[in-house]
């Protein structure tokens, strides 16, 4: 069974038939990745009973699925996304906060006083510019957090958990700092190029 | 989501592609991540999947997963993959239940049951014949207006739900007729270079579903290839 690669495993189970949980290379293809599953629910989850079950959800959802795998990837990107998935849906469904909506990333763009620029540029000069000083100005932590929160949504204190922060007041206190650095980068350039 | 906006840009990578970054298959894309916030989280949640390497304060918690979600050691305790299916748990005695009820059933419906009736075949399920796809498929230079598909003889309405390649869900509608407009929420999806799949269920006046498609796979050429 060792020998096989996981897209091998349900190549072979494929031949015996619909994918059976008893299938011995189902068992093997699960047993090789229960791991990665589990160990990113813990991170979405709130404890680690909230991970076990989001854990088997992921893993029965993608068993059920498992005819609906084309080999477009390896077998391991497509249960990524399929885990990734679940558990940004498990962790907005839970969230007691709404969430900042994605437009709000660009309220530094949309805020007062900065209505000359907004007159100056095209909204695709202003996304690049976005796109600049978020590359340029934040460091990869603040960037990370940044999208996942103004991109996917997800409430800042998953944020903290799924990236391990430790600090006082986890992920909050990046998007304070990437803000603050994101508006100074706007002050920059506003004092270049308007006049 | 509006595609354009600061973290996503319509040369934003696909999981494929991003798996062939990670394989230094693609050394192409390394100039779009270095420009794209979103690719780059992207890129580095799909290398802490793959690797799954727990930090010290996830380890005992990890280990107390893997031991609930693996196999016991002993084949006669053999946990099924069927317990994982159920979402919530399902009391034992209601398997129990379930199944005397069953056995109570086939064996009333053996005492009572006939021939087999070539009457059936009025109502019958035509699930396994599958009708064609016409539209859109494949490769696209625009986003599709519409959907079309070859009309199912005993069809009420049809059914038609577009999703990843992953099997999620990102849209569906109901149809009286063979043809669907494709909403603007729906072009939106439709980001260059990503393949989405698209299928019809045709139901009776009931709701059931009578004949289904294959799914088609679609997906937008990024604008220099058009």
């Amino acid at each position: 069974m060792q020998q096989f690669s996981d897209e091998e495993l349900i190549a072979q189970s494929r031949l015996r038939g619909p994918a059976s949980p008893s299938d011995p290379y189902v068992e093997e293809l699960f047993r090789r990745h229960h791991r990665k599953v589990a160990l990113w629910c813990l991170r979405y989850a709130a404890g680690r009973e909230d991970a076990l079950d989001l854990a088997q959800e992921v893993l029965a959802q993608t068993f059920r699925r498992l005819d609906s795998f084309q080999g477009n990837s390896k077998f391991s990107t497509w249960l990524y996304t399929i885990c990734r998935n679940h558990c940004l849906n498990h962790v907005k469904s839970r969230a007691t906060q709404p969430v900042t909506a994605g437009d709000d990333a660009l309220a530094f763009l949309a805020a007062p006083g900065l209505g000359p620029m907004e007159d100056q540029l095209a909204r695709r000069q202003q996304l690049q510019l976005a796109r600049g000083w978020i590359r340029d100005s934040l460091d990869e932590t603040e960037r990370r957090v940044f999208v996942m929160h103004f991109l996917d949504e997800m409430p800042l204190d998953a944020i903290t958990r799924a990236l391990g922060l430790t600090n006082a007041s986890g992920a909050k206190a990046f998007i304070v700092s990437a803000r603050r650095k994101l508006n100074e980068s706007v002050r920059r350039w506003r004092l270049r190029n308007e006049p | 989501m509006n595609p354009e906006q600061p973290f996503r840009t319509a040369e934003c990578l696909t999981p494929e592609q991003l798996e062939a970054v990670l394989e230094g298959r693609l050394p192409a894309a390394h100039a779009h991540l270095n420009a794209c916030a979103a690719c780059e989280q992207e890129l580095a949640n799909l290398r802490e999947f793959l690797a799954a390497v727990p930090r010290p304060a996830e380890a005992q918690d990890l280990a107390w997963m893997e031991s609930r979600l693996a196999r016991p050691v002993q084949p006669r305790a053999r946990r099924s993959w069927l317990s994982w299916l159920p979402t919530a748990p399902v009391p034992r005695f209601a398997f129990t239940c379930a199944a005397a009820l069953l056995v109570l059933a086939g064996g009333l419906q053996l005492r009572h049951m006939a021939a087999p009736s070539l009457e059936d075949s009025q109502s019958l399920t035509v699930r396994s014949i599958q009708f064609r796809l016409l539209a859109p498929a494949g490769d696209l230079e625009s986003a599709p207006p519409e959907f079309r598909w070859e009309p199912v003889a005993q069809a009420a309405g049809y059914e038609v739900q577009l999703t990843e390649v992953d099997g999620t869900l990102l849209w569906s509608a109901r149809a009286n007729q063979p043809n669907l407009p494709a909403p603007a929420s729906i072009q939106d999806q439709l980001l260059p270079r990503k393949t989405l799949l698209w299928r019809v269920r045709a139901l009776d006046d009931r709701g059931v579903t009578i004949a289904e498609s294959q799914s088609e796979r679609i997906r937008l050429l990024p604008a220099g290839q058009r």
